[in-house]
């Protein structure tokens, strides 16, 4: 397929998850509510619990230097981006095989990664101003306080960040089409990646052996580095590897996922399961 | 209830179960019901001994006397399956039936709908028994979790009448549901906000006044605070009753409005003719 | 001699499911559940004709059509689609061949039927100055141009299919695959969507492979038909030439009450009569109807009502007519096609 025909597929797969998502308008208040909601608990978790000065004090002796709050509201803002990219387009195909859609796209002669590409750009932006939203509302109803050294690194270690996660997301999304509990392996997963990849607590706070575990996942380095730029003023050298390694990290979730797709179709289509949900 | 509304009840509460049962059995369920409740409890034992390497956070003693933190969030994570059952469940009791096309059957029917929603719902809740047991477990294996054997029977009743009063929940939002045609939205906001109210992973005590207001009025806070008193601290009946008390009225709210709402929305649907759209 | 549109060679489709549910199913040994759906399907459709392909529900139609399309893959056999290799010129067969699997689904529901066909257009990178006028083209083609504008969730059955033979035909396919198009339309729909597919190929040229269980729809359609049982293509010919083969026959259809069960066993062995088989629409619960092909008609004249009497049966109705498809399978397999109440017998919709 020529790039333009890719554009044109992932543009028509953006447009048209938006026309249908915008149809539903109780979404439309969860995504205004909900980051902010699932932000508030995040921090609730803690300050229900103990003294603020005692939380922030046991963060900073695990390496967390700056704001705990600040710390939690970036990590759940984070997390909400994965858990957009797992639904968005990790569950793309389980989506449309529901609606019936998947057989005709199939028939047709799309790349399957263009339209999962319009997918995933959709729950980017559509993740990302109510994600966002709920960024400032918590900053400004804990108090948390930003440090914006280099607006351009932030920029850069964010969407490599995305880029992260909608990999991670294609990787899924074949595992997905093969198996017919989709919705409950989305979930499934949803609860190790927030344990291990410090949106809730600082990775250091967790025992030695299972900290390897966290730095196998790339939303852990994502965070690292988004936490990094908007809390402290990190220079391109010192995040350098930690950007590379994101980069790297996408390669790899792309290449396999797009192996694994590929794979899962034909499997689907040998075993006659391609319709099936 | 009359033999037919039995009847009702008893048919739609086994084909409930059977359903929910059937989804335990499939493999993303299983892999989901077992990875949740496990990094539910290891994430409260990782903040609890980051806050608190003693495992008493100072703040959390203080409001409640009890020192055990892990323990109080483990009780209130068994019961966040039914929580999750009563609004996605509930939610989706109408919403699952108009998909198979089999609610405008049901609403011709001579059904007696209360029965018919009570069976589907309750179906659901107590299937959620086996994430209960779940969360004990893991909590009991892996992170030392301390209950008082003497509260048992008491910690039964809380959950009984939890377990009811949750029906009132599952029925608006299956209200809910039928009127907006999105009961999975609702369900995934309101579940955080059922989570902070209801003082699952922390003291309601921690909240404002007048958010304690709200708590309150939510049956699952009474339903956690007299599990909790009876298990965690051995309290009697003095203190426990009040519990007692707010499940059991707060329940009655929730099923009137539930059902109140429910027929109102269906009366709605059939003049509409939206019975069967979704 | 041109090169057939379509040539399949002995397709093969075997299914293996496991008969054990979730995480059983993942246990060693857990047994299988071995299905033939196809079992060595040969077949050529020819540039520009219609091929009615006619066989009861179960059949292997579906499946035959889904392997032409490349969206299931044989288990042996291999053949070609628009002059490109099944197997290893997936993408090249996706561009020249539409298909319409029809049903209730496979559309956006919320959007409308000009988005959806929009938004398909996109995905087959067809050109975009021609998007306006090919979308509007084919919307007044099915007869959607009132509704064009409105949520696809609002449409009747019959509107939904309109437009999934819209979506078939966007990119202008040399091969359209229809599977089951009027199922479930009311007759007049049901003939609305008839004329349109017959219009495909006398006016448009295109080749079109149509499967179907009514019989008239294959009669009346088909260039030629082949019928499929059990995965199994049992004959391959016009439809006239199909009929023409009983042209000896007669069809009679008996309609008994008290008969006994298996009593088209006792029919089929009575002398004059070649074939025997449950008719499925029997005009009251207690009656019962048999399809029976007559080679004598004096001979069956005789022993048919006598066999009834012996049986201590009633005799309620005895009609002849000449053969059709229906006819000509229960010759072929000995039962008949299973309607669902939509058999036509008289040649014309009910």
């Amino acid at each position: 397929m020529s790039v333009t025909g890719f554009g044109r597929a992932a543009w028509a797969s953006f447009i048209k998850s938006g026309k249908v998502a915008f149809t539903y308008s109780p979404w439309i208040i969860n995504r205004v509510l909900g980051p902010f909601l699932w932000v508030s608990l995040a921090v609730y978790a803690y300050t229900g619990i103990s003294t603020e000065a005692n939380v922030q004090q046991r963060f900073h002796e695990v390496g967390v230097s700056g704001d705990f709050t600040t710390f939690l509201i970036l990590g759940q803002t984070v997390f909400s981006f994965f858990t957009a990219m797992n639904w968005r387009s990790g569950f793309a195909i389980q989506r449309e095989r529901w609606a019936g859609t998947w057989e005709l796209i199939l028939l047709s002669p799309v790349n399957r990664f263009a339209f999962l590409t319009g997918e995933a750009l959709f729950g980017i932006v559509d993740s990302g101003w109510s994600v966002l939203l709920a960024m400032a509302v918590a900053a400004f109803a804990f108090g948390a306080g930003f440090t914006l050294g280099s607006p351009l690194l932030a920029f850069v270690a964010l969407t490599l960040t995305l880029l992260a996660m909608v990999s991670l997301g294609f990787f899924f999304a074949s595992f997905y089409v093969l198996s017919r509990s989709a919705g409950p392996l989305s979930m499934a997963i949803q609860a190790p990646v927030r344990f291990f990849s410090g949106t809730q607590f600082p990775v250091g706070a967790l025992p030695a052996a299972l900290q390897a575990v966290s730095y196998a996942i790339p939303i852990t380095w994502g965070l690292g580095a988004v936490r990094a730029t908007l809390t402290g003023e990190p220079t391109w050298s010192d995040l350098a590897p930690t950007l590379g390694l994101l980069v790297a990290f996408s390669v790899v979730f792309l290449t396999v996922g797009a192996i694994l797709l590929k794979r899962m179709e034909h499997r689907s289509k040998v075993n006659g399961t391609v319709h099936l949900f | 209830m009359t033999t037919a509304a039995f009847r009702t009840f008893n048919g739609a509460f086994r084909l409930g179960f059977k359903n929910t049962l059937r989804g335990y059995t499939g493999t993303g369920w299983l892999v989901s019901t077992l990875l949740t409740p496990l990094f539910l409890v290891a994430s409260a034992w990782v903040i609890s001994r980051l806050v608190a390497p003693d495992g008493s956070p100072d703040r959390f003693t203080a409001l409640t006397g009890i020192t055990d933190y892990l323990t109080f969030v483990v009780i209130g994570f068994a019961f966040n399956g039914f929580l999750l059952s009563a609004l996605d469940d509930g939610g989706s009791a109408v919403y699952d039936e108009q998909q198979a096309g089999t609610f405008e059957l049901l609403a011709m029917s001579p059904m007696n709908p209360f029965a018919w929603m009570f069976g589907k719902t309750l179906a659901s809740q107590v299937a959620a028994i086996i994430d209960l047991a779940i969360v004990i477990a893991v909590g009991g294996l892996l992170f030392g979790l301390q209950l008082t054997p003497t509260g048992l029977a008491w910690a039964l009743l809380g959950l009984v009448l939890t377990l009811a009063a949750l029906q009132g929940v599952a029925f608006v939002f299956a209200a809910l549901g039928l009127g907006l045609k999105e009961p999975h939205a609702l369900t995934v906001l309101m579940s955080p906000v059922f989570i902070f109210l209801s003082g699952m992973m922390f003291p309601v005590q921690a909240l404002p006044g007048w958010v304690q207001v709200f708590s309150y009025s939510f049956p699952l806070t009474h339903g956690l605070d007299l599990v909790r008193g009876a298990l965690l601290t051995g309290a009697g009946a003095e203190a426990l009753l009040p519990s007692v008390w707010g499940l059991l009225v707060t329940g009655a709210v929730w099923i009137t409005v539930g059902w109140v709402s429910f027929r109102a929305l269906e009366k709605r649907a059939r003049a509409k003719g939206t019975l069967g759209t979704y | 001699m041109p090169t057939p549109a379509i040539e399949a060679r002995d397709i093969r489709k075997e299914f293996y499911r496991r008969k054990e549910r979730g995480w059983r199913r993942l246990l060693p040994g857990a047994p299988k559940e071995h299905t033939v759906a196809l079992g060595g399907v040969s077949l050529t459709v020819n540039e520009g004709e219609l091929f009615g392909l006619l066989g009861p529900n179960g059949a292997g139609k579906t499946t035959l059509v889904k392997i032409l399309s490349t969206l299931l893959v044989p288990t042996s056999g291999g053949g070609t689609v628009a002059g490109h290799d099944l197997l290893k010129e997936g993408d090249a067969i996706r561009k020249k061949v539409g298909v319409v699997l029809g049903g209730e689904r496979a559309l956006y529901w919320r959007l409308t039927a000009r988005e959806n066909l929009r938004f398909f257009y996109e995905l087959y990178n067809l050109p975009r100055a021609e998007r306006q006028h090919r979308i509007d083209s084919l919307i007044d083609l099915v007869g959607l141009k009132d509704r064009a504008d409105e949520r696809v969730e609002g449409y009747s059955k019959g509107m939904k299919q309109r437009l999934h033979l819209a979506r078939g035909l966007l990119h202008d396919p040399e091969i359209l695959l229809l599977d089951e198009p009027s199922i479930g339309l009311d007759p007049g729909a049901a003939r609305e969507l008839r004329a349109l597919v017959r219009g495909l190929t006398v006016k448009q040229g295109k080749t079109v492979v149509l499967t179907t269980h009514y019989l008239y729809e294959a009669d009346v359609l088909s260039d030629r038909v082949g019928i499929i049982s059990g995965g199994k293509l049992l004959t391959v010919d016009s439809p006239t030439a199909l009929k023409a083969r009983l042209a000896d026959r007669s069809s009679v259809r008996l309609v008994t009450r008290g008969a006994p069960a298996g009593f088209e066993a006792v029919l089929a062995k009575l002398p004059g009569v070649t074939q025997a088989a449950v008719a499925p629409e029997a005009p009251a619960p207690d009656q019962q109807a048999f399809r029976v092909l007559v080679g004598d008609p004096d001979e069956a004249g005789r022993s048919l009502p006598l066999a009834v009497a012996n049986a201590k049966a009633s005799l309620l109705a005895m009609e002849s007519h000449t053969p059709s498809l229906e006819d000509v399978f229960l010759e072929l397999t000995g039962s008949t096609l299973t309607l669902g109440g939509n058999e036509v017998r008289s040649g014309e919709d009910e």
